[in-house]
């Protein structure tokens, strides 16, 4: 099979981040119409999110083999994909949301930079919490691990 | 075989079997009771509540009383037949003792096992049994009384028994008595509210069953009996509160496969209350029958206002389905065939057709009453209005605050009006204006002359103020709403009018400034602290109190919650942030005191400046908080869907140098 080219894997990708959206804003719509007390549009809507959720995961399916890894931004197995969101965090928590912030609080609205200063907070946590568990999954065999088992064994 | 029940008297096989299977309830409580905190606590009770509503179903109970007590145990009496006592066919032991001791098979893993209504066989009186640190059985049955004991469901001894006193001769019934055991369910405590709430629905449903509920840790103490229908049971519930019409509508209607029975009435509270019932089993989210009827008053109303002129049509003003909720009021009680449900537990009815049919009976009763009596339908109208106008202010309050660069202009007239129509119920608005143990926090903290002048700054009521009063000499309080300086000014010394932008005091004037929770609603807070020191004398202190986030964590997700709330949130302070933003003012000599605090959400949000569709977000933020959240953040939700959340209060002490 010939590899899709490079503006059909880009289209990919922009149909996965419209898919993805769309879960979230017929979760939020499902829950606006729960409110509004009409019932039936809220299980309408939650049954869309559930579909196009699984659309998004098989866009992924069709990515995760394409993708250029360079982008650290591919579906591969778990290491690669820690990584992959640690450089996603370290871009939101460090540049992304500081600056929105700065931006926000220039504009007069001290209230959006306070909820973009919590979400850069909420992105550094996050940050140390794959950081950490991707350090476990490359930390290789303590030296000599498996001699000491068999020691222990004789 | 003579031998058998000697056999059973013994530690044999049969034995092992029987408590085998109450061993499984203790090593794996949350499979039979849902959970282990305080909605498994109030499963014990509601299974024994079920079983002696269940003997009322049967027409051989007319009293049920539920009791608790101050050592943590609860008792369940009724009148009933009193559960048997005559020895098991099988066992040779007495009825009641392998009711209490064996697990009962069928149903019991069923999802019905944990919808918690009358009248379906709940986890049986084991499960209460082997989860109870004690229980106690008395029955009282042919003229007799029996009891015996129990721990972590093993009997003490046989059941004992005596003849029942002469004046007690007719009596019959069975009694409960168990402490929940404090090595499964930690230190959860039994929630009055939460019970009160189910046995009233219980009274309800059974038409002519007493129900008695005393707690004994408050002394409160109530009873339930209603045979006049859903009307009755409404002037229950707004027993207490002032109402907009002094008349519950009363609207039935029955389509053979389909019939119900609804009353409502609109109440001054902010919040609503909805009680829907579909055959009995309360559907605790609510569906079709609930949308039914809100969709018919939101449409009735609107009629009635656009007929009357009394829509600003400029403004495309329109009241919706969410406005109609405020301060609403309503029982619904719906029997129909093979009702939908969403998911096992009954608590949202599907059904569109019946949200039609209740839609479309409400729709045409309630707009010819309307159009039969005058004065009904204007109040009822001016109150909804009075919800639509509200919701536009608030969205509207979120915008007034900005500056452009640093040139900064408030509204305060809105600031004005959030606080001045607060002012009504200031203290019942939350617990935390009046937590004693919170004030005497901050008192605490003060070392000041004796002779000390203090300011309250946005005084409020003046309570914090009033905290520090044995501790200086004079208490001025300075607040932006005349309401509130009129309040204040019963509790400090003197009170003014002005802002915290621009106080309306000579540089140096006081030796200690006070505030608490204060700075998150203003925007460009660096501007009222430099205020603060300015007024400050050299050497003075600064005493100020904040809610602050856990964790990273929980700080967006608390963000969410208190702007929604109260849209002139400007900032959720992280503790490093606000510890900064006081220090960055020029104070020095930081000192940091901590206290939790338990507020009930649902009083939080009972209040004007809260919409009655962000008071539902709210309420969803609390149910589906992330786990990173719950992991960081203590709160509780119940099974009546109530809410208490633990606040982290950072209570602070500064100097500006000498």
């Amino acid at each position: 099979m010939a590899q899709p080219s490079n503006g059909l894997v880009g289209e990919l990708r922009a149909t996965l981040a419209a898919e993805a959206t769309a879960v979230q804003r017929y979760t939020y719509f499902a829950q606006v119409a729960e409110i509004e007390g009409h019932g039936e549009t809220a299980r309408a809507f939650r049954e869309l999110a559930e579909s196009v959720a699984c659309v998004a995961h098989g866009h992924l399916d069709a990515l995760q083999d394409i993708a250029d890894p360079h982008t650290l931004q591919t579906v591969g197995d778990t290491r690669l994909n820690l990584a992959a969101s640690v450089a996603d965090m370290l871009h939101e928590a460090n540049e992304v949301y500081p600056r929105l912030a700065t931006d926000a609080r220039e504009e007069g609205r001290d209230d959006v930079a306070s909820w973009l200063t919590t979400l850069g907070s909420l992105k550094r946590a996050h940050l140390a919490r794959c950081e950490q568990l991707l350090n476990t999954l490359e930390a290789p065999l303590p030296a000599g691990a498996a001699t000491t088992e068999g020691g222990a064994g004789a | 075989m003579p031998d058998e029940p000697l056999l059973a008297e013994a530690y044999d096989a049969s034995s092992i079997v029987v408590f085998s299977g109450l061993e499984a309830v203790r090593r794996t409580p949350a499979m039979y009771i849902g959970s282990t905190d305080v909605d498994g606590l109030h499963h014990l009770v509601f299974e024994l509540l079920d079983n002696a509503v269940d003997e009322a179903e049967a027409g051989h109970c007319t009293e049920v009383s539920v009791v608790l007590r101050t050592d943590g145990s609860c008792l369940v009496a009724d009148d009933g037949r009193g559960i048997p006592v005559d020895p098991h066919p099988e066992t040779g032991r007495p009825a009641a003792e392998v009711v209490l001791t064996t697990l009962h098979a069928g149903g019991k893993f069923s999802g019905d096992a944990y919808s918690r209504s009358a009248g379906l066989h709940g986890v049986g009186l084991s499960c209460v049994n082997a989860l109870s640190e004690w229980l106690r059985l008395e029955v009282w049955r042919g003229g007799a009384r029996y009891w015996q004991e129990y721990r972590r469901g093993e009997p003490d001894a046989g059941l004992a028994t005596e003849p029942v006193a002469a004046q007690d001769g007719g009596r019959r019934g069975t009694a409960l008595a168990f402490r929940p055991d404090p090595l499964i369910f930690g230190d959860a405590e039994f929630s009055a509210p939460a019970i009160a709430t189910r046995l009233e629905e219980a009274a309800f449903l059974h038409p002519g069953l007493t129900v008695r509920f005393t707690d004994e840790r408050t002394g409160r103490h109530e009873e339930y009996r209603f045979t006049g229908g859903v009307r009755a049971f409404l002037e229950h519930l707004n027993r207490e509160v002032s109402t907009v019409h002094a008349d519950p509508v009363v609207i039935a209607a029955d389509a053979g496969e389909a019939s119900f029975e609804l009353a409502f009435q609109w109440t001054e509270r902010y919040t609503e209350e909805i009680r829907a019932f579909v055959n009995g089993v309360h559907t605790e989210l609510g569906g079709a029958h609930v949308d039914g009827l809100r969709a018919a008053l939101a449409a009735t109303v609107n009629q009635y206002a656009a007929d009357q002129g009394m829509l600003d049509v400029r403004i495309g003003e329109q009241i919706t389905t969410v406005d109609i909720l405020e301060g609403l009021t309503a029982i619904v009680s719906l029997r129909m065939d093979s009702p939908r449900y969403d998911g096992q537990t009954k608590k949202r009815l599907q059904n569109p057709e019946v949200g039609r049919f209740v839609q479309d009976v409400v729709e045409k009763e309630f707009a010819s009453l309307l159009g039969a009596d005058d004065g009904l339908a204007r109040r009822v109208t001016a109150r909804a209005l009075e919800a639509t106008r509200a919701r536009i202010a608030a969205r509207m309050a979120g915008r007034t605050a900005r500056y452009q660069r640093r040139e900064l202009s408030i509204d305060y007239t809105v600031y004005q009006r959030q606080f001045g129509i607060r002012s009504r119920n200031w203290h019942e608005s939350c617990s935390w204006l009046t937590d004693d143990g919170l004030l005497a926090r901050h008192a605490a903290m003060a070392d000041v002359p004796a002779d000390a002048r203090m300011l309250d700054v946005c005084c409020g009521s003046g309570v914090v103020g009033a905290a520090f009063k044995d501790k200086v000499g004079e208490s001025i309080g300075l607040d932006l709403t005349p309401e509130m300086v009129e309040i204040a000014s019963t509790r400090l010394d003197r009170v003014d009018q002005g802002t915290v932008y621009d106080l309306p005091y000579p540089d140096a004037s006081f030796d200690l400034v006070v505030t608490r929770e204060v700075l998150h609603l203003l925007p460009q807070p660096e501007r009222p602290l430099s205020e603060i020191f300015r007024v400050l004398k050299p050497g003075g202190q600064f005493i100020v109190g904040q809610i602050v986030p856990y964790a990273d964590e929980d700080a967006y997700w608390m963000y969410r919650i208190f702007k929604k709330k109260q849209p002139l949130l400007n900032h959720m302070f992280s503790e490093p942030e606000f510890r900064e933003l006081l220090l960055g003012a020029g104070f020095t000599g930081l000192v940091k005191e901590e206290y939790r605090l338990w507020e009930s959400i649902d009083l939080w949000i009972d209040t004007h400046e809260t919409t009655p569709a962000a008071r539902r977000e709210i309420q969803q933020l609390y149910y589906d908080a992330p786990k990173e959240v719950r992991d960081v953040h203590p709160f509780e939700v119940l099974a009546d869907g109530s809410i208490r959340d633990q606040w982290r209060w950072c209570v602070y002490s500064l100097r500006k140098a000498a």
